[in-house]
């Protein structure tokens, strides 16, 4: 299934967002694993590893399950105000 | 409603002081607390010249909201908040953020603008990227949200 991960902070490096394609009922632990690659080309790994992922309205767990066509967000560590 | 919350274009509408102020008044309130974020020439020893201020603005409001909500139940319904954050590019002097409380007496507007300030900078998704004056910029290192569950 496909599913697109908007980017903010530094990952913006890498676009406005990623389409990925994983395994269906997929978690956020293989979310994250999918987006090692685009973020080893960004030298963004150790980014990768702090981040978390969210919805518009929550961050997720690791093992929430995504859908087809879902639109998540990541959230690298955040530096507001 | 007694709270406000945005995540304003400020590259369109810039931040207004004057606005957060009229919100948080009330006949009740005598007291007005005001806080500010402005962006400084310098970081760690690098002279800055522009921030740019990315968001996830949808859940950013959410958690502006949550925020509130739990300043209300520490300090008081009486409370009114205001908070309005920036996302775009400012130069430096520009307004990032603006909380504004309201309440009857001093101690709660202080001390419901620092909270709000603190748990924004903690818990909102929210990223600043610094422009310095030699060309280069730079994502400033943030707090990680809470660790894999």
């Amino acid at each position: 299934m496909r599913v697109t991960v908007k980017l903010f902070g530094a990952f913006r490096v890498l676009g406005e967002g990623l389409e990925l394609d994983v395994p269906s009922n997929a978690n956020i632990s293989q979310i994250r694993a999918a987006m090692m690659e685009p973020a080893a080309t960004a030298e963004l790994l150790p980014t990768l590893e702090v981040s978390r992922f969210a919805n518009e309205r929550e961050v997720l767990a690791e093992a929430a399950t995504c859908h087809p066509g879902d639109v998540l967000a990541i959230l690298p560590p955040v530096s507001g105000g | 409603m007694s709270v406000h919350v945005e995540v304003r274009n400020i590259e369109q509408t810039v931040l207004d002081t004057s606005e957060a102020l009229a919100f948080v008044d009330a006949p009740g309130n005598g007291a007005g607390a005001l806080f500010v974020g402005v962006v400084r020439d310098w970081n760690q020893g690098r002279k800055v010249k522009g921030v740019s201020y990315d968001v996830f603005a949808p859940l950013a409001e959410q958690s502006f909201a949550e925020i509130c909500a739990e300043a209300r139940e520490k300090w008081g319904e009486p409370c009114r908040i205001f908070v309005a954050h920036g996302k775009g590019r400012l130069e430096v002097g520009g307004l990032s953020i603006v909380i504004a409380a309201g309440s009857p007496h001093r101690g709660e507007a202080f001390a419901v603008c620092r909270y709000v300030i603190e748990e924004i900078k903690s818990r909102s998704p929210v990223w600043k990227q610094e422009h310095y004056v030699d060309g280069d910029s730079e994502w400033v290192k943030g707090h990680a949200l809470c660790g894999h569950d």
